[in-house]
């Protein structure tokens, strides 16, 4: 299993792959924004990404739809802190897994995960 | 600098600079509107623009000498805007007994203006304007608003309505820590708190 | 701005502070700040657009910053990604308030600085400050409306 975090604070992909660590991924690497992930990912070919939406370059939803164009089975989590129904509604509309709102915790991050791979 | 009561109209080299211009169309339908009498505000009203978006346009429109703001001679300015010679006791005068004297009309302000002295045209009428501290003025803010946070943003949202380059010339650092004496610039800083207050709190500002 | 899309902000950074350090801050009386900045160590500005438009921004010292880091788990203090903290702390309190201000509440991505100097907001701009306190540290959350 491989794992790619997108987002454009090195805070929150650090904080992202500590959290991740509890799930033995074989390897995870990141991006920070959009268009350097869609980059990562045709090389990468990750099992699960982590999707920021507000970045520059190419924003998160912009991105998903690309990325699943690539490989449609891939289990896209998006993370972000846009709080309103419409941003979460909109990304599952285009493709994602799940939805999962900043600020979160070791523990939402894990439960998000785990959801993501009962599906 | 404009305020939102100037009359304005299009400078004499209006049509030169306009030719090479790309603007938007509330903007072209801003200055066609300009007629030297109607205020800024009146034609921001009438073109559905708040009154920010007019001063903002306004000052951007003289910055770029398309426009001018009009200023009036005394006799232009009764005879365009319908007003009487407020300089003279035109609608009532206390006479020497305290008891009120019958309106003049306004043929009779025009002869008050004939016996003015030349010397005095050019010698400025003592000013007894509203005091110009502010502590007072954004107190009563704040009391009617209802005090606490409520108040404080009551006062931010007036604060907002104030043209910048005005606000600056105030050198206030933060509300909170007026001074009791500390004063306005000018009356003009005034009159735009007063405009403010009536816009945000729909009062009219009454010094204590 | 009215007292409720204040309250927002204010819960914002309460639920923020508390979910990702287990500190809840102290909020203090807001203040109504002119000309000169209030700046700290560390800021990070967000411009909104939309029926609000402007700046929210986030200014705290660097000893809260490092506190906060170390709350969090997160083993670096240098610089970069001091900076990146406060950009990434006032996209998501900012970020957040979508949900009382909608989707037409637009934000960009953050700009940081660090230095008490340093602001892409005009000085002319009058800010409402809510001062806050998180553990020892005092901090601010500014708001500056351009109407």
């Amino acid at each position: 299993m491989k794992l790619l975090i997108v987002d454009d604070s090195t805070l929150i992909r650090r904080a992202i792959e500590r959290f991740a660590n509890k799930f033995q991924f074989d390897e995870i690497r990141s991006a920070n924004n959009g268009a350097n992930a869609l980059k990562e990912f045709k090389n990468f070919l990750p099992d699960v990404v982590t999707m920021d939406i507000t970045m520059p370059e190419m924003d998160g939803l912009t991105c998903v739809e690309a990325i699943l164009r690539e490989k449609p089975e891939v289990q896209i989590l998006v993370i972000s802190a846009l709080a309103d129904k419409s941003t979460a509604v909109e990304a599952i509309k285009r493709g994602a897994s799940g939805f999962l709102l900043k600020p979160f915790t070791e523990e939402t991050l894990i439960t998000s995960l785990e959801e993501l791979f009962e599906e | 600098m404009i305020t939102l009561h100037d009359g304005l109209e299009r400078a004499s080299q209006f049509d030169e600079l306009a030719a090479t211009l790309q603007l938007r169309r509330y903007e072209w339908a801003f200055l066609l509107a300009l007629d030297g009498r109607t205020s800024a505000r009146e034609i921001g009203k009438s073109l559905g623009l708040d009154d920010t978006t007019v001063l903002t346009m306004a000052d951007f429109f003289l910055e770029q000498q398309l426009i001018v703001a009009r200023s009036y001679t005394l006799s232009e300015y009764t005879r365009l805007f319908n007003v009487k010679n407020e300089m003279a006791p035109a609608s009532a005068a206390v006479t020497s007994n305290g008891s009120l004297a019958p309106a003049r009309t306004g043929a009779s302000s025009i002869s008050f203006s004939l016996k003015r002295k030349p010397t005095t045209a050019s010698t400025p009428a003592p000013t007894t304007g509203p005091s110009l501290k502010l502590k007072p003025i954004m107190d009563f803010v704040i009391r009617h608003s209802g005090g606490g946070t409520t108040g404080q943003i009551a006062a931010y949202r007036v604060l907002l309505k104030i043209p910048r380059p005005l606000l600056q010339a105030m050198k206030i650092e933060s509300i909170n820590f007026i001074d009791d004496n500390f004063e306005l610039p000018n009356q003009e800083a005034y009159h735009a708190i007063v405009e403010g207050i009536k816009s945000v709190l729909n009062v009219t500002y009454q010094p204590a | 701005m009215t007292e409720k899309d204040l309250k927002v902000f204010i819960d914002i950074i309460c639920h923020y502070f508390e979910k990702t350090t287990s500190h809840a801050p102290e909020l203090k009386e807001p203040v109504i700040e002119l000309n000169q900045f209030r700046l700290l160590d560390y800021t990070g500005f967000i411009k909104i657009s939309g029926n609000n438009q402007g700046w929210v921004y986030i200014s705290m010292p660097k000893g809260m910053l490092l506190d906060v880091l170390n709350c969090m788990g997160e083993s670096l203090s240098d610089r970069s990604i001091l900076l990146d903290s406060v950009g990434e702390i006032v996209s998501i309190i900012t970020s957040n308030a979508r949900e009382h201000f909608g989707a037409q509440f637009q934000i960009s991505v953050p700009v940081t600085s660090a230095g008490k100097e340093n602001t892409p907001i005009s000085h002319e701009m009058p800010r409402f400050l809510l001062p806050f306190t998180w553990r020892e540290h005092q901090a601010y959350v500014g708001i500056a409306l351009l109407a």
